[in-house]
């Protein structure tokens, strides 16, 4: 089932801390699988879902960066990152799992225009 | 293609209300529920312009509140009016 | 015009959960159609019959069944959630083989797709969210 109505899911929360990650991921999984058109934004301390080398074995939770690198298998892959988000947190874009676009403010208001629905978590 | 914003955290959460006000564009409408209404008591000066700035009333009585001259008090019913007037709603939490 | 609401939020601990409640209900005193309120992460405890407040307290719960059962609404408890927070049906006790159930029988347990199909259908999605 395929539909012209496009999402984007803005991530504003750091990952293992809270389940709000997770969540996100799985709708935008889920949207994947209805052929959604679906960007990902990362803002805030979202950006931080991005970072390389997360290893959460000993506080026994799934590595969120390995199921973040499922997305483009399932034809996600307009991913951006805020980059005043980023630079506040010293990241840059070769530390991040997945390539993502650095999409400042304005961008990030035509994108919140553009999409038919907004899911922020 | 207008937004209506919905923000329910208190200022003192900078990330969030960063996030929020950077996300608004002319004419949307922000609209301060739960303990956002605490953002009604900014300055004027705070505001973003060509934008509606609202409080939830019920919030702001609530919390023994009232809105100054800047900032528009609404009930339930104009909250439900401005998701229809708006393309849509997004909630900042 | 044609609404669906997301809870992701627990009621109680946050006004997020009864928020959502009485913005429905003005939606349907604005005689606007809910296509279907989705219940999702911390949210699912909404569903949970076993839920019992204080008289004096929001009754959150009942205030659900009581608007699906006037209004027919789809109220969908996304089943993942819920299970792990032990939001669960009679169907799902036996698969886990749990002593009791807890699903208010006014809420039915689904997966995402409920939740996407219904950004789909509607015009306004709206999502109701814990303020951190």
């Amino acid at each position: 089932m395929s539909t012209e109505k496009s999402c984007l899911i803005i991530n504003r929360t750091a990952p293992y801390g809270s389940s709000h990650a997770r969540d996100a991921l799985d709708v935008a999984l889920t949207s994947g699988v209805f052929e959604m058109p679906l960007t990902l934004l990362f803002s805030g301390d979202g950006v931080w879902q991005l970072r390389k080398e997360q290893q959460p074995d000993t506080i026994e939770q799934k590595s969120f960066a390995a199921n973040l690198c499922v997305l483009p298998m399932y034809d996600i892959d307009r991913i951006l990152v805020c980059s005043d988000a980023m630079a506040q947190r010293g990241l840059s874009l070769d530390e991040l799992v997945l390539p993502a676009e650095s999409v400042d403010a304005e961008r990030i208001r035509t994108e919140i225009q553009q999409h038919d629905l907004v899911l922020t978590f | 293609m207008t937004t209506l914003h919905t923000i329910n955290c208190t200022p003192s959460n900078r990330d969030c209300w960063q996030d929020c006000l950077n996300a608004i564009s002319d004419g949307d409408t922000l609209l301060m529920i739960e303990n956002g209404v605490y953002g009604a008591m900014s300055k004027a000066d705070f505001w973003p312009d060509n934008v509606q700035i609202a409080a939830l009333e019920g919030d702001l009585k609530a919390r023994g509140l009232s809105a100054p001259a800047s900032v528009e008090t609404i009930s339930m019913q104009a909250f439900v009016e401005l998701s229809v007037q708006h393309s849509k709603v997004v909630s900042w939490f | 015009m044609i609404f669906s609401i997301v809870v992701y939020a627990t009621p109680y601990s946050s006004q997020a959960a009864s928020t959502a409640l009485q913005y429905c209900e003005e939606l349907i005193s604005q005689e606007h159609q809910i296509h279907r309120v989705f219940f999702y992460g911390d949210g699912v405890q909404a569903a949970s019959a076993l839920s019992c407040p204080q008289q004096d307290e929001i009754q959150l719960h009942n205030r659900w069944q009581q608007l699906a059962e006037q209004h027919d609404l789809d109220l969908v408890v996304c089943i993942a959630a819920a299970a792990k927070r032990g939001v669960i049906d009679q169907n799902e006790a036996k698969r886990y083989g749990r002593v009791n159930n807890s699903l208010g029988d006014r809420f039915t347990l689904s997966g995402l797709g409920q939740l996407v199909e219904a950004g789909i259908v509607s015009d306004r999605v709206v999502t109701f969210g814990e303020s951190r």
